[in-house]
């Protein structure tokens, strides 16, 4: 289907990926398929959700179209150019956002190196650094005074948010951002997915994650990875009309919090 | 909740305070659970929800400690020696944490780590514990072939299935589920809660479970706590706080909740929300 | 920085620390502050008694204990750091390869480093230098050969333990080449683990030379040296056992002085140990 999009940003051509199996005396016995044959492309400007349980491999396909790992076989191709020749030609056009913001930074260093690797990874280019890193942190909601700080000394929600305004700071076209929210308090998961969506501009997302309600709250449109294959692709205003049998049984299998409550909560200074 | 009988847990006037500076983390925490009822604790990360759970079975960091009353059963808690809460642990309530991985030894199979929990636990004879183990296991609908599997060959939501067999096993009177879903995928956490929930109505057994996660404690508690900061901010009937949140710390997590929920509801074309 | 506020903070580390630097200063000036030149002979003075004109004495050709003491420092503490620094360079290199390029670059070096650490490293120490004639260069460059292969390792573990943390992959994704990853992100990070293994290794490496000088293969008279002075000494101990203190203290003071200090970088540099991070509920 949307293989034959006019214009696709990106394009997965048949990915294969396989890990050696080992034994319990560590001898490689067979080779395991980690992606089987998988292909889709987005659209630009498109928030295209990888929805998937641990295990499907969606992590693996996240690492080849970031360049960060080599397919066995297939293509991956950015603006039809392969993904490594892209990310050499428009530097910092490409980001990443971690699940675990802890090994996300670097332990030693302050917020506001962090964010600056990524502000010169894009050129740097216009404002001094220290105004564009001051920028950025407010764009994500941070308060100035934690530029000075240390990652320990930050919250689970801040140290994200540090994340998603380097991520931003290279001033990329495409960001991947990886399981981002999932570990963050619930009440944390909404405020960062309305900056996420309020900082989109014309970016373009590939957001993975494991829960349905986070796919169908962010994304336009999501695939369903299984045992590394692509079970669906779905669109997000039609979910309801697909025949998809894995979505079915995962939209049953949804905890699903109800209630009656329909005030606006006031706006909380989060503890965390 | 008008029970007359006495309940199976008891806390009064419950402080957590950090023994060197006096410096109180948990203020003023009362509730009582009855027999086959649940209560939820709910509140972000550093509420302090866990550190209640560790107190009441006994296990706080060595620079907290607790004051007031927590009663369980018939025991003072606060007052036990570490052997009678050791026993009590074993026996009378059990936990389940919210690292899967962590709670099994990766060295041994877990048919080997069962049977000799129960054989300990229980003072069982090997066939006997052996015969408790399935028994648990087909409880949680899990395959007897996972008595042989080393706890890196399951997934994280069979492993959590694991532990509440073994509590089944143990045949605890209560159990203490600390974040029990939030290291799972979206299926397995609905696998796992609905063995919660049988565990409580087929068992008996009386359920305290904490979570961030309003969804995961609206499926299992009648009632509620809600923490905030160390404060208990808001208790009753878990449905009644959940519908009509009073304090506006409880509006917020229900009303961040509900906004997670809504674009799955538009996409599936339900409308649940009322206006 | 935080790790030096923790280091003040820990006296035993911080008096070692002084102390290797006092030694260390002493043998950088030596020739303005000795009383006497290390090699001048005064046979009518031998064996003289410690005293205001000779300190420590003088040994059996009249010369100054002191003086030697003191000069010999540029020998056992020189040239047992440049070993380090030697060492810790190929290691560098060699480890932060393996780690990063991964296939068939580290399995070779790892199999290479595995032969080499085979061998019990006194023996092939005493092989090289056996085979190379005796000589100080010699000694150096044959604790280089048998300590070179565990540097090599530990950088590749601690390389490869880091090469998998997010912050580095975002840096891959971001553009940034492998050369600024090592300077920025690696390097400060294994530091702490290279500084701190170097800082105990330092310790052998100076027993090392003391001894092969001892044994007469390392440091050749009339050049002043501990192990060497201490090898002197023994020829005589059954006269004047007192000639063995000077040198044997030393020693003994400098290596465990280079063995606290090592354990206290370890605690000041353990990113878990920082007076800041309490204990999170």
């Amino acid at each position: 289907m949307s293989l034959h999009d006019a214009d696709p940003f990106l394009v997965v051509r048949h990915l294969w990926k396989h890990y050696p199996e080992r034994n319990r005396s560590g001898w490689r016995t067979a080779m395991r398929p980690i992606l089987k044959d998988v292909s889709f492309s987005a659209r630009r400007g498109e928030i295209l959700g990888l929805l998937g349980e641990s295990g499907s491999g969606k992590s693996t396909l996240s690492r080849c179209i970031l360049g960060l790992e080599a397919p066995d076989s297939g293509d991956v191709l950015f603006e039809g150019q392969t993904v490594r020749y892209w990310r050499m030609r428009h530097r910092g056009s490409c980001s990443v956002v971690f699940q675990d913001y802890v090994t996300s930074v670097n332990p030693g260093f302050h917020i506001r190196d962090i964010i600056a690797e990524g502000y010169r990874a894009g050129g740097g280019e216009g404002r001094s650094e220290r105004e564009a890193v001051a920028a950025l942190m407010e764009r994500v909601q941070l308060p100035s005074r934690l530029a000075e700080s240390l990652p320990h000394q930050l919250s689970g929600g801040q140290l994200q948010r540090v994340c998603i305004a380097r991520a931003l700071a290279s001033n990329p076209s495409f960001i991947v951002f990886d399981e981002a929210v999932s570990a963050l308090d619930v009440s944390i998961q909404t405020q960062v997915l309305d900056l996420l969506r309020n900082i989109k501009g014309d970016m373009t997302y590939l957001f993975i994650t494991h829960d349905i309600q986070m796919a169908a709250l962010l994304c336009d449109r999501f695939l369903l990875l299984r045992n590394g294959e692509l079970a669906a692709a779905v669109d997000c205003a039609a979910m309801s009309a697909s025949s998809s049998p894995y979505l079915r049984e995962l939209v049953n299998s949804t905890v699903v919090f109800s209630s009656e409550f329909t005030g606006t909560p006031t706006a909380w200074e989060s503890s965390a | 909740m008008s029970c007359t009988e006495t309940p199976l847990v008891r806390m009064e006037h419950v402080r957590i305070v950090h023994t060197d500076s006096g410096r109180p983390i948990v203020n003023d925490v009362s509730f009582a659970l009855h027999r086959g009822h649940c209560l939820g604790i709910v509140g972000e990360s550093g509420s302090g929800k866990t550190l209640i759970c560790r107190a009441l079975l006994g296990l706080l960091p060595p620079a907290l400690h607790a004051e007031g009353v927590i009663r369980f059963e018939e025991t003072d808690m606060l007052r036990a020696s570490p052997e009678e809460a050791r026993r009590l642990r074993g026996t009378g309530m059990g936990s389940i944490l919210q690292q899967p991985m962590t709670a099994f030894d990766p060295l041994y199979t877990l048919g080997d780590q069962f049977t000799e929990t129960l054989r300990e636990k229980l003072q069982l004879n090997a066939a006997d514990a052996d015969a408790l183990a399935r028994f648990g296991l087909s409880q949680v609908k899990l395959p007897e072939t996972v008595m042989k599997s080393y706890p890196h060959q399951l997934s994280g939501g069979m492993l959590q299935r694991c532990m509440i067999a073994l509590t089944l096993a143990l045949r605890s009177r209560l159990v203490v589920a600390d974040e029990p879903t939030t290291a799972l995928d979206a299926a397995n956490q609905y696998e796992v809660l609905q063995r919660f929930r049988r565990l409580r109505e087929e068992h008996d057994a009386a359920l305290i479970v904490v979570s961030h996660d309003l969804g995961a404690v609206q499926m299992l508690a009648d009632s509620l706590l809600v923490m905030c900061r160390g404060h208990c901010v808001e208790a009753g009937d878990a449905e009644t706080v959940f519908n009509a949140p009073q304090h506006p710390y409880t509006q917020y997590l229900v009303g961040t909740r509900l906004a997670l929920t809504r674009g799955f509801r538009r996409a599936l074309g339900e409308n649940h929300v009322s206006a | 920085m935080t790790f030096w506020q923790s280091l003040k903070r820990d006296r035993p580390g911080m008096a070692c620390l002084c102390f290797l630097v006092l030694v260390a200063l002493a043998g950088l000036l030596a020739p303005y502050i000795v009383p006497y030149d290390p090699a001048d002979i005064d046979v009518r003075n031998k064996f003289a008694s410690c005293g205001w004109t000779h300190w420590l004495g003088t040994d059996h050709l009249g010369r100054d204990i002191l003086s030697r003491l003191v000069y010999g420092t540029r020998a056992s503490l020189g040239f047992s750091l440049l070993t380090m620094g030697v060492t810790v360079s190929i290691g560098i290199v060699l480890g932060m390869s393996a780690g990063f390029l991964r296939g068939k670059v580290e399995a070779f070096l790892m199999r290479l480093c595995d032969v080499m650490m085979s061998f019990p490293s006194e023996v092939m120490i005493l092989a090289i230098v056996g085979m190379l004639g005796p000589g100080l260069e010699n000694v150096v460059l044959a604790c280089v050969i048998a300590k070179w292969p565990w540097y090599t390792r530990m950088i590749r573990t601690v390389t490869r333990q880091y090469a998998d943390m997010n912050y580095i992959r975002f840096a891959r994704v971001a553009g940034y080449g492998t050369p600024y990853i090592i300077r920025r992100h690696l390097l400060p990070c294994a530091a702490g683990e290279i500084i701190v293994l170097a800082t105990l290794d330092t310790g052998a490496v100076i027993l090392m030379i003391s001894a092969l000088s001892f044994l007469g293969l390392g440091v050749q008279p009339p050049t002043p040296e501990w192990g060497m002075m201490l090898g002197e000494a023994k020829d005589i101990m059954i006269l004047y056992p007192e000639q063995m203190l000077p040198p044997g203290i030393t020693i003994l003071l400098v290596v465990a002085a280079f063995n606290f200090l090592g354990d206290s970088l370890r605690d000041a540099l353990d990113p878990w140990h920082h007076p800041s991070r309490e204990v999170t509920v």
